[in-house]
């Protein structure tokens, strides 16, 4: 009979799963529904292909469990194994991502501007068809350091952690990736 | 969606009885990465030690015997290979340690700069302490090549007509001349009456190679003024005989 998993901690859980590993379907319940949202925001594959992707993302976190270090937040290094899962799937596929579906676009960009920019007047207007197709064009790296910041709601150590680079350059990352966006807004306007 | 799910991975886990690897498998992996980056900042550090001995003991007054220029003559003394080197294992070191467990963390300004302080500071003690001779010595020994790398400093110090020759001492005649072999296994009988000893070589020794600067007096004789230790002398003060 497995104890309740909802008052412990990943870090636990983990523990939990090395000795017994029926615990490892609180870490799949716990994660499942973010990470499928996840794949979806970043890869352009239907809702069965992600569910593979997804199962392929748990069985490898599983098997390197013993890897997990308590360093890290659980929810960057699951991250970083689904962004690297993600990675081989762009791979096999040899094609550009559409990375951006257009309810996502919308979100991300309210998160983006601020409420007292001067864009703001210019993206009162039919603001998700043209938000969607500028972020599409958005360069990849700079899509999926907004996506983490903005969807994913993931700090900067957090986004560090999952994409393996120094906290800086996710700064200048996100910077640019902002600055890349706005002048998209305001040449296609 | 989840139950479903977490039912497909638990019985696939069950089923194809997947295990999570052993945890020394990943601490092996980090160890090696760790053994691998140390190995490559001491490699580094070695090439750091030759290189300063090479530039300590380059002559940097004999350019006025050559053509003259000190900005062509700085150009084809640097020693390029052992440099060469030294950047390898820095490469190999910083690439190393970008993938250390935390590795990523830092920006890579950060690690080449640690890498080249810690080498940096590794090659500064084996010089100071003497070893940069030794460790020169080794790879002339040991490394096939190496050797070949002398030849451009043999041919620079090969210049009889313009005042510079170099040679092996074969025999030590009287106080005032000994004969030499030079590299093209030519003999010569060198006039050491009026010249000044540089470095820690104070007086002929049969089988020492020895740098001459002087005078060509007739095809088999040269007039020394000054004469250098071949190699690995720490001191350059001039010295009258």
């Amino acid at each position: 009979m497995l104890e309740d998993c909802n008052n412990l901690t990943d870090s636990e859980l983990v523990d939990k799963v090395l000795r017994n590993r029926e615990y490892f379907r609180c870490i799949v319940e716990r994660y499942d529904n973010k990470l499928l949202r996840y794949i979806l925001r970043i890869t352009s594959v239907n809702k069965e292909d992600a569910e593979d992707i997804l199962q392929d993302i748990f069985i490898s976190a599983y098997k390197n469990l013993n890897n997990f270090n308590k360093d890290l937040k659980f929810s960057s290094w699951i991250y970083r194994i689904a962004h690297n899962r993600v990675i081989s799937v762009w791979r096999k596929a040899k094609r550009t991502p559409v990375l951006f579906k257009n309810n996502d676009s919308l979100e991300i960009f309210n998160n983006i501007i601020s409420k007292d920019d001067i864009f703001l007047d210019l993206i009162k207007k039919d603001l998700e068809r043209e938000v969607g197709g500028i972020l599409n064009k958005l360069k990849k790296e700079y899509a999926e350091v907004l996506i983490l910041k903005f969807l994913e709601d993931k700090s900067y150590a957090e986004i560090s952690d999952i994409l393996k680079k120094p906290m800086g350059t996710i700064a200048t990352l996100i910077n640019r990736a902002k600055k890349q966006f706005k002048e998209m807004i305001v040449r296609q306007k | 969606m989840t139950n479903n799910l977490a039912d497909k991975i638990t019985e696939k886990i069950k089923k194809e009885n997947i295990q999570p690897k052993p945890k020394w498998v990943f601490l092996l992996k980090d160890y090696v990465i760790w053994g691998v980056f140390t190995l490559n900042i001491f490699l580094g550090g070695l090439f750091f030690a030759v290189t300063l001995l090479v530039i300590n003991n380059t002559d940097w007054d004999i350019y006025k015997y050559l053509d003259g220029s000190l900005w062509r003559y700085f150009i084809s003394v640097l020693p390029y290979f052992r440099l060469s080197a030294l950047l390898l294992f820095l490469f190999l070191a910083f690439y190393n340690y970008r993938h250390t467990p935390r590795g990523y963390r830092y920006k890579n300004r950060k690690i080449i700069i640690m890498s080249v302080i810690i080498s940096g500071m590794i090659g500064l003690t084996l010089f100071l302490f003497g070893a940069g001779y030794k460790i020169e010595q080794l790879f002339f020994t040991g490394v096939p090549f190496y050797k070949s790398l002398e030849q451009h400093r043999q041919e620079m110090w090969y210049r009889p007509e313009a005042g510079l020759l170099s040679g092996e001492v074969v025999e030590i005649i009287s106080s005032e001349k000994i004969k030499i072999k030079d590299y093209k296994n030519k003999f010569w009988l060198i006039d050491v009456s009026e010249t000044s000893w540089r470095g820690p070589v104070r007086h002929p020794q049969v089988s020492k190679q020895l740098k001459i600067i002087g005078q060509k007096v007739s095809p088999k004789e040269f007039k020394a003024k000054e004469i250098r230790p071949w190699f690995g002398g720490r001191h350059n003060r001039a010295h009258r005989k």
